[in-house]
């Protein structure tokens, strides 16, 4: 363990703290950027600090700092101990547990510090070359990027942990345009890997594609307004998973009882073909983390389970306040960053049902492909997708394509109508925000899925 | 060290491995935060940064890298990596090399009371907007108020080198109050110094919302009315679509739905928009870009008319425009770590001209409307102008009056076809990130109820 970590806590157990950690991270992130054929990123960043949390009652001191050295941090261990003396929130003890010493690398076969900047330039060439062709198609773009996450913890429990997290993702975007009007088309690939990620996918398979859909969308309608039927794809039912029933079940917002979640355990809350899940140890994927940032291991959280409410995700903190234990999802951003109760993997889990059995029942409705993005709504229960376009649905038949629209209706409601589960589940990365702030790297996902949804076409 | 100090050093370091040209920004900032939980002080926290960020030019290739930076090895080793990558990058075509200019240092706005904050005064004043919220009869789920400072440099070998040093307040705080159903109100206050935070004020008016949140019911049916934005959505909705049209790396990627149109009618007459980087209110206010580039008041958008875009030095070449120092790295609610972002074109502190009614009027003209005051999201899609955004908070006008909020409808539009239809624009100017606009009245968009 380093020896300025220990010191650190030492001081301020010292000091009079209740429980207190050092984290140490350092986090080095390559970004690689084409646009329309020309190299306009070769970037790096790398960034190195440590975060001092010292807990008085039930309230949090904290100090963070680039500056590592011994002598430092053990001055930053006062001044982590007066900001905790600031604070004013009653609260329950964090429970003792056994020290863990661990140190672990990622499981990856391809390190991306192993892999040459002319071997991971050349993919995003590639990638971006096989968007051109159509006339219509005005810009292209093809990113990548890679990021090597190094964390060391000590804790006044006696942890001396260290662990490494390694992701990659791949992004391509067209534009194409006709007669004034102008439509987006994406598609990628992220996840808890190196750059075999990278080397298991058809690059010109993928950029050719995600032109051509660009073009197609030229062509797209307006999708319909109102109550309608709609096949949510992976990403979609991974955005209502993730966004109202996943953040309303992070158990910071149950202490305080600001979830629509709060009282609802063990009551059926959705169809029973719903079963949804927070898991942090789902290997290869983009939220996956051998720990969290307090140390604990991740972990299966089974929050509904044919349709019946089970449980919530917690930090340290949030377990002892409910007297459970905690389920290894205390996040930070960074070494700046406060952690918080959040999510890793979280899916509706797989049902019965194929795409043309779901198809069959629908007279008249909507399929989704991708999405923009979403939004909470931990109060109200209430969902908001912005998909990125859509196919409308006829007699069981999908007939064409319609433009960018929104979803939204209140969660349980939608759940509740939710009458058909598909039979995969499919996995999208990304980083999730707690509010505005704070981001994460996440995944969400699920089968597709039959439901009611609000729709609106913008 | 000094941001001057770290920034000459890795130029210098670049200069010896072999780079023709070299950009350098260094930042040093110092941010306190006191979050709230629950109604409490939950966590204080200091947060201390230095970091630097180094472009470098090989010809025509580039690199860039950045890195936290605690000794002066650690700027030099940053400035060789960004020296490695363009040795490994390509060449592009239409770089014609860094920004040119000189030295200089301009204004902007640094509040010492910021500045030397303490963890007592800054609890003080979280707990000054809870009292307001729980004399609101709601109580406060979350909430923060944060203070920052920095210093930052940037040269470059071609002759720049511009200094300047900004502090900024940010606070976020929501309310919930429980009536027929639990309701929410948020309220941000975005200020670059202490004397522009009012606590009481910004407390009160998340209270008010919270309560008129949890007597909102659903909007029923499917209507095309008048609608009054509010600046707390309008802001975002200004941003991703005027904000995006005017960028010119959006102009010259042809993703611009307004690359063709300078000139041009693009929005009502009652509609005037200037890029106004010196205003008093401004998060960002300085006479610098993060390139180094003198940044001067603008018209944007002219009585309706499309009069310029905004470019970094590298997208002004490319449409044979002149820079026009719009290009940042600094963020507006926190000052940590900007030399990790790339720079990108954006406004400084976009402006919307205000009318001469006020809320209260601009309603009273309504036979039949919608004031939005809360949404789920509000980011539009910049290439097209569709949106959808789910209304958590609206207020229904009948007859000139307030009679009812309202929640769970859907706003749906373009917001560039709703730009062309302004019936009115408010004087309640409000700054909210980089967009500081009143509330304007929108002739006609489509409402989706449940």
């Amino acid at each position: 363990m380093s020896d300025a970590l220990q010191a650190a806590v030492e001081r301020m157990m010292d000091l009079g703290a209740q429980y207190c950690d050092a984290r140490q991270q350092k986090v080095t992130h390559t970004v690689i950027i084409v646009v329309d054929g020309t190299v306009r990123t070769m970037g790096k960043d790398v960034s190195e600090g440590v975060c001092l949390r010292a807990r008085r009652n039930g309230h949090w001191g904290m100090v963070s700092s680039i500056d590592i050295g011994k002598d430092t941090l053990v001055k930053a261990a006062d001044r982590a101990m007066a900001c905790a003396a600031a604070g004013g929130s009653p609260g329950k003890p964090i429970p003792d547990r056994k020290a863990k010493k661990i140190d672990l690398k990622a499981n990856v076969r391809l390190h991306p510090e192993k892999v040459t900047l002319q071997e991971k330039l050349a993919a995003v060439i590639d990638l971006d070359k096989a968007q051109k062709g159509d006339p219509k198609v005005v810009n292209t773009n093809a990113i990548y990027h890679d990021v090597v996450r190094n964390v060391q913890l000590a804790t006044s429990f006696g942890d001396d942990m260290k662990w490494e997290e390694v992701r990659t993702r791949l992004f391509a975007e067209s534009v194409a345009s006709e007669a004034g009007a102008a439509e987006f088309y994406y598609d990628g690939e992220s996840a808890s890997k190196g750059f075999e990620l990278i080397k298991e996918l058809d690059l010109s398979a993928m950029g050719s594609r995600v032109a051509k859909e660009a073009v197609i969308m030229l062509t797209a309608g307006k999708a319909p307004s109102g109550p309608t039927t709609v096949i949510s794809d992976p990403m979609i039912s991974g955005l209502l998973a993730h966004e109202v029933m996943g953040h309303a079940s992070e158990a910071d917002e149950i202490v305080k009882k600001r979830s629509f979640l709060s009282e609802v355990v063990g009551k059926q809350v959705a169809n029973e073909q719903i079963t949804m899940i927070d898991q942090g140890d789902v290997a290869g994927a983009y939220g996956y983390i051998p720990f969290d940032d307090e140390g604990t291991p991740s972990s299966r959280t089974v929050i509904i389970e044919n349709g019946v409410y089970k449980g919530y995700m917690h930090s340290m903190e949030t377990g002892a306040e409910m007297n459970v234990a905690p389920t290894g999802n205390g996040r930070a951003q960074d070494h700046n960053r406060h952690v918080f109760v959040r999510m890793t993997n979280t899916f509706f889990d797989k049902g019965k049902w194929t795409m043309d059995e779901m198809l069959e029942g629908v007279k008249e409705g909507v399929l989704t492909d991708k999405m923009i993005n979403g939004m909470e709504d931990p109060v109200g229960g209430g969902f908001e997708a912005k998909s990125l376009r859509g196919f409308l649905i006829k007699n069981g038949r999908i007939v064409g394509p319609v433009r960018s629209f929104t979803l939204t209706g209140k969660a349980l409601d939608i759940l509740h109508s939710t009458d058909a589960v598909g039979k995969e589940v499919a996995l999208d990365g990304g980083t999730c925000g707690k509010g505005i702030e704070d981001w994460v790297p996440v995944s969400s996902g699920g089968p597709f899925c039959r439901s009611r949804i609000n729709v609106g076409g913008g | 060290m000094q941001t001057e100090y770290v920034a000459r050093k890795a130029i210098k370091w670049a200069i010896n491995q072999g780079a023709s040209e070299v950009e350098a920004y260094a930042t040093r900032s110092r941010a306190l935060v006191a979050y709230v939980d629950d109604g409490n002080i939950k966590s204080v926290e200091e947060k201390h940064d230095i970091g630097v960020s180094v472009r470098v030019c090989l010809g025509k290739k580039m690199g860039q890298a950045s890195t936290t930076c605690t000794n002066i090895r650690m700027a030099e080793a940053c400035a060789e990596s960004a020296v490695e990558l363009a040795k490994f990058s390509a060449p592009d075509p239409d770089f014609k090399g860094l920004a040119t200019g000189e030295r200089g240092a301009g204004e902007s706005t640094f509040d010492m009371d910021l500045a030397a904050i303490t963890p007592e005064v800054l609890v003080s004043k979280a707990e000054a907007v809870i009292a307001a919220i729980e004399d609101q009869g709601a109580k406060v789920p979350n909430g923060l108020v944060r203070a920052g400072a920095m210093q930052w440099t940037v040269a470059n070998t071609n002759g720049i080198e511009a200094e300047g040093k900004g502090t900024l307040l940010y606070s976020h705080f929501t309310g919930m109050a429980m009536n027929e159903k639990p309701g929410e109100g948020v309220g941000v206050v975005y200020a670059n110094r202490l004397l522009g935070f009012e606590p009481s004020a910004m407390g009160e008016g998340i209270g008010r919302r919270a309560q008129q949140s949890s007597r909102a019911v659903p909007f029923r049916g499917h209507e095309t009315m008048p609608v009054i934005i509010r600046p707390e959505v309008l802001a975002e909705m200004l941003n991703t679509t005027v904000g995006f049209a005017i960028s010119g790396e959006n102009v010259s990627k042809k993703r611009s739905p307004w690359a063709a149109k300078k000139g041009t009618d693009v929005a009502s007459a009652d509609l005037t928009i200037k890029d106004s980087p010196l205003d008093e209110r401004g998060i960002l206010r300085s006479s610098f870009d993060d390139e180094g580039l003198p940044c001067e008041e603008r018209d944007v958008i002219d009585a309706g008319r499309l009069r310029s875009f905004l470019h970094d030095s590298y997208s002004a070449r490319l449409l044979n425009e002149k820079p026009t120092g719009n290009a940042f790295r600094r963020g507006h609610t926190d000052v940590l770590g900007p030399y990790r972002n790339p720079l990108s074109i954006t406004q400084s502190n976009l402006v919307v001209q205000p009318g001469e009614r006020s809320l209260t009027e601009m309603t009273a003209g309504l036979k039949r409307g919608l004031i939005v005051e809360k949404t789920a999201s509000a980011d539009v899609n910049g290439v097209s102008g569709g949106f959808g955004f789910e209304v958590r908070l609206g207020l229904l006008v009948e007859d000139g009056v307030v009679t009812q909020p309202v929640r769970g409808c859907l706003l749906v539009g373009n917001f560039y076809e709703a730009l062309k239809n302004v019936l009115a624009v408010g004087n309640d100017a409000t700054v909210i990130g980089s967009v500081i606009t009143p509330s304007i009245c929108f002739g006609a968009l489509e409402i989706v109820g449940e």
